[in-house]
């Protein structure tokens, strides 16, 4: 099977924007209990629940939106995707960081409780 | 239902862990700590060949090859040979930081609400970003390494290494800092 390399960075790309929009959102596509030791489908209502982790949730949705968005990329012709500059591979990247000390700031330092 | 009244504990709780518990995530941390310094390594290498090239240095007319200074010879190493191992290990390390979030969760973030210190658990949820932003780069990070010419999109390529590096950078400071501030193994 041979791949197509111009998918390689929209993949990447769409991955890390779809983690950190599902990161903003708080909608993980499953929730971990450290102290049980298992797993729950989607957002379950917890309201004391900061021991629940939805880090793999968000990245299984970033998964999920990368496959999506890579797969319409692929149906765009090459004649088109071939103008789009190699700049995106680095600003996407600090853009992203960016906005995820965006959502600590406001998510931890200035909101949170405790 | 009654497993989830169990998870709403507060959040200053830290569940009194055996002594088997403690040991097993020791021994894994020091593991994840090992694999983080050797992937550090390799891309402070890489980062430094890309920023600051190493010069060449020529041998007088007729005298002998001179030895290059250690800033020079640290930067002129054959970085490319370090991508599959690069991105091996930072998939192995991230595995391995993966198993150890749940211990994290558990006993340090509550002890340091415990303690007033809320400033810590918005630093590790950073890393924790960092991290998966990286891990998203490795694919392109493979691309401009292993398939586009090395004369070519050399701005790129350095850029996207030197944002890995920073977020491995990071990323071993905050655990490492982070884990010294709870204690090892209490």
């Amino acid at each position: 099977m041979r791949v197509d390399l111009r998918l390689i960075p929209v993949f990447s790309l769409a991955f890390m924007i779809g983690y950190q929009i599902d990161d903003w959102l708080n909608l993980p596509l499953i929730k971990y209990y450290p102290n049980l030791g298992t797993f729950s489908w989607g957002w379950v209502k917890n309201p004391l629940g900061h021991n629940t982790i939805g880090w793999f949730g968000w990245i299984g949705w970033g998964l999920i939106a990368a496959v999506i968005v890579t797969a319409l990329y692929a149906l765009i012709p090459r004649s088109v995707t071939d103008r789009f500059s190699w700049s995106w591979s680095w600003i996407v990247p600090v853009l992203t960081a960016c906005f995820a000390l965006y959502i600590v700031i406001t998510g931890w330092w200035l909101h949170a409780p405790g | 239902m009654g497993m989830l009244a169990q998870a709403t504990q507060s959040i200053t709780f830290v569940p009194d862990l055996p002594l088997s518990y403690h040991v097993v995530y020791s021994v894994l941390i020091t593991v994840h700590l090992l694999l983080a310094i050797t992937l550090l390594g390799a891309l402070t290498h890489q980062s430094l060949a890309l920023l600051w090239p190493a010069r060449y240095v020529a041998p007088a007319a007729g005298g002998e090859a001179v030895a290059p200074p250690l800033t020079s010879a640290y930067r002129a190493v054959r970085v490319t040979l370090y991508t599959n191992v690069v991105i091996a290990l930072y998939l192995i390390t991230a595995l391995a930081g993966a198993f150890l979030y749940g211990p994290y969760r558990l006993s340090v973030l509550p002890f340091f609400y415990g303690h007033g210190l809320k400033l810590f658990g918005g630093i590790f949820e950073l890393k924790e970003h960092f991290v998966v932003i990286g891990l998203a780069l490795l694919p392109v990070y493979w691309l401009l390494w292993k398939k586009v010419p090395l004369t070519e999109q050399v701005r790129f390529r350095t850029a996207v290494t030197a944002i890995l590096a920073a977020f491995v950078w990071y990323s071993f400071l905050v655990g490492h800092v982070l884990n010294n501030l709870k204690g090892f193994g209490t």
